[in-house]
Order: structure tokens, then C-alpha cells, then sequence
């Protein structure tokens, strides 16, 4: 066969084969993005109608105990919910006080030391970086266990719930604002800010920081999530007076029927998805801002 | 707020030009590499000192220390008579123009304008207005309300000297400020800047690489080489007396002769021995021809030496010609029009006087 020939019709030949593929592909892609949705979605749906719904019509017995039975008839029941809000209100109000907390604690000391570790030039500068990131690679188990050992006597004070939180949260609010700091030039700025009479903190206050505003922002709704939501360290740090909501989600799953845990999980989205969809608004600003638009 | 046309509007109202000096400032780098070695020089009141050099001769540096963004090893800086060595940058009341602009991006055009006030505590009415007058002083009123993001680079630069002189500074520094544009906007500033500079009358540093812009922007010229000043004087002076080999050829085109022989009477160049009446000289000394020294030798006039024509180019009103003499490269000016044939060998003559002969100093 002539060679020339032959790498003349090459592309003719692939052209064709490519145009059925690309108009197959989004069918393909559709499909496949809806089996996976179907399974992640399905246990959430599972659990938002358990919360809900009374299910003595189906001649389950065992939900009698919760109120006097009268509305068994009815589908739709909220009486999971107050008996979940009135059970578990202290835990609950204890993960919003870690949350917050963790926020103002990652605000506090998270933020400088981002500033610190990208602008600093001082020596283990690297080191300290990737002790303040060991927490995210340590299973909460191990810091918990090391917490305890080392600091037996705070045992039981709602502050040794906080510190475990700060050392599993701190890492995410300096990662951000230390990437955010690394983006643009500050170093530039704050000399142009330095020439122009700006004094070191006028410096930090009207230049660093408000170019540091979404990535701060977005830190902190991530610290907050990371800290309502977290485990591990809450449940081998806190006592029974300190403990946590989702320590209190894991006693209801394990100690309670299926409609409370149901009820129990729907609270824990409900405050968890708003803050969860304002990250992912705010990252896709930040996105467009850095585009120069 | 008077209208009239854009250079005429407000100048710093301080206008008494503030007296420079440096005195043997020196700075060396981490890797023990002298940046800038023992300068000193008092910078001409009221004037714009363009310092030119090749990138790492220290220029950078020097006005770094100048402005208290980098701390001298030894040496101080005098302002009006007062050592402001050790005073820190943002206490030093300098404008300074940034290569990159350095604009402040989350801050709208008149926002950055009005920084220095503001840290200054100017309340907002006052420094609106003022800022506002800054943007009529570079021509771009209309952007005020922009963000840097959305400025060209040209306008950036405009953002940025306005945002260093809204603060009525005592002392002017600009730091390679057109080398970020392209080649005609920075033809265009430049010419605009020169006017600007020489309304304001601040005393003014301007560091740049560019010849062309060091000789256009500068009242004075501070050339410099390997972190020492190699000459400093106005551009013409500088032009027509060099006193290194190294400032013949960074200013304006020259053929440099680094080393010359003297007979009687004459001087030994590698291609030609030129007379020089009355003049006896001894000592080491180098030579210098600039390319409009030479003429063809019409005719069958005298001629200092023939060469061979290797390319000619169109200049406008010349036409410059790279010539070989024997081993010696050679470059040439002769006015437009003259017909010469590539490769082909052809007699110059050296115009009397426009040999440039100095001795080495030190």
C-alpha cells in the first residue's frame, strides 16, 4: 500500500469514528451520573422519610412508646424531632459553642500564622508548617488518645473538647489562607503600602487582610463544618457533660429506634448543608474574582 | 478645582525641591555578592536623576536603600541635611512607582490614589478630592471608579504615579516603570512623563535600563557598572566625554579602541593611523569613534583607510554601515541616499576632530 496514501485517509477515518462517540458520550455520562446520585441520595432519602414519617400504620409497634399513640393514624409525624430536640438539646448546643469557638480560635491564631509561615523568615519555618498539618494525616483516635494521656486532669472540661478541635481544624484555616497569601504577591503590596506611609499594621489591616477576606471566610464555614461535624476526637475527649452532637448522633443510632437516629441525622444536614453550599458559593466567587473579571 | 488643561493642574504644593544625598551606601547579598560598593552622589534638587546601567549593576539596590526598603550595610542617605539612614520607608514621605505598579487589587482606581492619605488620616472628603485632581494630573479622570484588574498596563502605570504623588512626597523614586509596556506605549508615556516630571519639579530617581529613556527623562545621568557609579552629568556631557570604555558603549552607539599606540605625531588605531597634531601623549589610553566620526572619501581625496561594506541599514535620515577593516569591526553613519555596494571596498576618511581620546583612571 502507497504510504502516502495511507496518512492522507488516516484523519478521514478517525474524524468519522469520532463523531458517533462524542454524540454517544453524554448519554453514557448522564447514565452513569445518575446511578451514582441514585446511590448517594438514596440513603438520604431513606433517612429524611424515616424522620418523618409515623410508621404505626405499618403495624410497628415499637414507636409507641414515643407519646401517647393518638396520632398513629397519620403519615406525617414531627414527633421525632421534638423528642430529639428535647433529649439531645444540650449536645447540640455544645457542638454550635465547639463550632464557633473553633472558628473564633482559627481566626485568632490560624490567621497570623498563615501570615507568619508564607511572609516569616524564620528558621524551621517549613517544620512548624508540617507540625500544624500533622493533625489531618494522624486518625482523630491518636491525637485524642495522646490528648488524654498527656492532659488526664482537664478531662471533662468543655476546653479539652476545644483543644482537640483547634488542632483537628487549625490545619484547614491555615492551608487556605496560607495558599491564598502564596496567590498573589503581598510581599509587593506591602511595600508599595510601606512607601506609600502605611505603618506595619496598617499594612496587615487595609491591605493583607482584605485580600485575604474570601479565603478567611471560606476557612472559617470550613472550620465551622469540620468542628459540628467531627467525631472522633469529640468522642474520646468529651464526658457525658461535655459531649457532642454527633456523639449524640452515634448513641442514637446505636441506643435508640431507627426514626430518632433518622430525625437526629435530618437536624445535623440541616444545619450542615447551608453551610456547606455557601462554601461552595464563595469558593466559585473567589474563582471568578482571581480570573480578573 | 480650576479646569485647564492636564498639566497645568495642581503640583504638590510643596514645591521647594528637597536636597538628596547619598554618601558611600553599600549593600551586599546574602551570598556574600556586593550588590552596590561604597556610592555616593547628591542628587540635583528639583531635577530627575535618570540612573542607567545593565541589569545587576546595583541600581535597583541603590534606590531600594534610598527609599528605606532595604537596610545599607554602611553609607547613609541625607535629606536636607538630616541622616534618614535608619528612618523606615513608610516615615519617609517618598513616592515610588513600581515596576509592576504593585496596585493595590482589591481597591478601586481612586481608592488607590488615595492610600497615602488615608494611612495618613486625611478624613475622606479631602482625600477623595485630592486623588480625584491626581487622576485629572495623568489623564484618567474616567477610570476612577475602575478596579486594577480592569486597567491596561498603560493606565496602570498612570494609576500608579498618581497614587505616589497624591501624598505631596518630598522625593520622587521610579523604578523601571515603562519596562512592563510594549514598545509604542512606552514611546508615547515616556514623552508624556518627560513633561509631567519637568511640571512637577520634585526631585525625582528614575531607574531605568533603557538608554534612550534614561537620555529623554533625565536632567542627569548616573550610569552605573558593578555596583559603583561609573560617571554621572547631563546626558550630553555624558554623550560627549565619556569616561569609560563601558559608558562609550552604553550610551549611544560606539566604536570603542581599547587600547592605542602613539608614534609621532600620530595615534595607532587596529585599522588606521590618524594624525594628531600638536598633541604629545603617553600612558595608557583608549579611543573612541562614534558612527557619525566617519565619512566616505569622495573621490580621489585623501583617506584614512579602506573597508569592506558588510550590510547597510536604513535608518531614515542615514544610513548605518557595518563595516570590516582588516580585522577590526567598525559601525558608521552616513547620511541617507549615498550609494554604496554591499561587499564592496570603499575609502573613509575620520572627521578631524571627532576622535575621543582618554586616559584610564586609576
Amino acid at each position: 500500500m502507497d504510504a502516502t496514501a495511507n496518512s492522507i485517509a488516516l484523519p478521514e477515518v478517525t474524524e468519522v469514528s469520532v463523531r458517533p462517540a462524542r454524540a454517544r458520550r453524554p448519554l453514557l455520562l448522564y447514565a452513569v451520573t445518575a446511578v451514582i446520585l441514585a446511590v448517594i441520595l438514596t440513603p438520604v432519602l431513606v433517612v429524611v422519610a424515616g424522620s418523618f414519617l409515623n410508621t404505626a400504620f405499618l403495624g410497628l409497634a415499637s414507636e409507641q412508646w414515643i407519646g401517647d399513640g393518638s396520632d398513629a393514624h397519620e403519615l406525617i409525624t414531627f414527633k421525632w424531632f421534638t423528642y430529639v430536640l428535647a433529649t439531645y438539646r444540650p449536645q447540640l448546643w455544645m457542638s454550635a459553642q465547639l463550632a464557633f469557638a473553633s472558628v473564633v480560635g482559627c481566626l485568632a491564631l490560624g490567621v497570623p500564622a498563615a501570615y507568619l509561615l508564607v511572609r516569616g523568615s524564620f528558621p524551621g519555618r517549613r517544620v512548624l508548617e508540617e507540625m500544624i498539618m500533622l493533625p489531618l494525616a494522624l486518625p482523630g483516635l491518636a491525637i485524642s488518645i495522646a490528648l488524654i494521656q498527656a492532659y488526664i486532669g482537664f478531662r471533662g472540661k468543655w476546653y479539652f473538647v476545644l483543644l482537640g478541635h483547634l488542632l483537628y481544624t487549625l490545619p484547614f484555616m491555615v492551608r487556605i489562607v496560607a495558599s491564598a497569601l502564596r496567590g498573589f504577591d503581598v510581599a509587593a503590596l506591602e511595600r508599595a503600602a510601606e512607601s506609600l506611609g502605611a505603618s506595619r499594621w496598617q499594612r496587615f489591616r487595609y491591605v493583607v487582610l482584605p485580600n485575604l477576606r474570601h479565603s478567611v471566610t471560606l476557612g472559617s464555614l470550613l472550620v465551622f463544618a469540620v468542628s459540628f461535624g467531627e467525631f472522633n476526637v469529640s468522642f474520646l475527649l468529651c464526658t457525658p457533660l461535655t459531649a457532642t452532637f454527633p456523639s449524640a448522633l452515634y448513641a442514637t443510632y446505636t441506643f435508640n429506634s431507627f426514626q430518632v437516629s433518622s430525625a437526629a441525622t435530618v437536624i445535623f444536614l440541616a444545619v450542615i448543608l447551608p453551610v456547606l453550599l455557601l462554601i461552595q458559593w464563595i469558593g466559585g466567587d473567589e474563582a471568578r474574582v482571581e480570573q480578573g473579571a | 478645582m480650576k479646569e485647564a488643561g492636564p498639566a497645568e493642574i495642581s503640583l504638590p504644593a510643596e514645591s521647594r525641591p528637597c536636597g538628596l544625598e547619598i554618601c558611600g551606601l553599600s549593600k551586599a547579598y546574602a551570598g556574600g555578592t556586593s550588590a552596590v560598593s561604597r556610592v555616593s552622589h547628591a542628587f540635583a534638587p528639583g531635577k530627575v536623576t535618570a540612573i542607567l546601567g545593565p541589569s545587576g549593576s546595583g541600581k535597583s539596590t541603590t534606590l531600594g536603600m534610598v527609599a528605606g526598603l532595604l537596610t545599607p550595610d554602611s553609607g547613609r542617605v541625607v535629606l536636607d541635611g538630616t541622616d534618614i539612614t535608619g528612618l523606615p520607608a513608610e516615615k519617609r514621605n517618598f513616592g515610588m512607582v513600581f515596576q509592576n505598579y504593585a496596585l493595590f487589587p482589591h481597591l478601586t482606581v481612586l481608592e488607590n490614589v488615595a492610600f497615602g492619605l488615608r494611612v495618613r488620616g486625611v478624613e475622606e472628603a479631602e482625600r477623595r478630592l485630592r486623588a480625584a485632581e491626581m487622576l485629572e494630573l495623568v489623564r484618567i479622570p474616567h477610570l476612577a471608579g475602575r478596579r486594577p484588574a480592569q486597567l491596561s498596563g498603560g493606565e496602570q502605570q498612570r494609576v500608579a504615579l498618581a497614587r505616589a504623588l497624591a501624598f505631596r512626597p518630598r522625593v520622587l523614586l521610579m523604578d523601571e516603570p515603562l519596562s512592563a509596556l510594549d514598545a509604542k506605549l512606552r514611546e508615547e508615556l515616556r514623552s508624556e512623563l518627560a513633561r509631567l516630571l519637568r511640571d512637577l519639579a520634585l526631585t525625582t530617581l528614575y531607574v531605568t535600563h533603557d538608554q534612550t529613556e534614561a537620555m529623554a527623562l533625565g536632567h542627569e545621568l548616573l550610569i552605573m557598572n558593578g555596583g559603583r557609579i561609573e560617571q554621572s552629568g547631563s546626558p550630553g556631557e555624558i554623550y560627549r566625554a565619556p569616561r569609560s570604555p563601558f559608558v562609550a558603549g552604553f550610551i549611544g552607539s560606539a566604536n570603542v579602541f581599547a587600547s592605542v599606540q602613539f608614534g609621532a605625531g600620530v595615534i595607532e588605531l587596529p585599522f588606521a593611523s590618524l594624525s594628531l597634531p600638536g598633541r604629545t601623549l603617553s600612558g595608557a589610553h583608549w579611543a573612541m569613534l562614534r558612527p557619525e566620526a566617519f565619512e566616505i572619501a569622495s573621490g580621489g581625496g585623501p583617506a584614512d583607510f579602506t573597508a569592506q561594506v558588510e550590510s547597510a541599514l536604513f535608518l531614515g535620515a542615514q544610513t548605518r554601515l557595518e563595516l570590516r577593516a582588516g580585522e577590526t569591526r567598525l559601525i558608521a553613519d552616513i547620511p541617507a541616499g549615498t550609494a554604496v555596494a554591499l561587499g564592496s571596498a570603499v575609502r573613509f576618511r575620520v572627521k578631524p576632530d571627532q576622535l575621543y581620546l582618554a586616559s584610564f583612571e586609576a
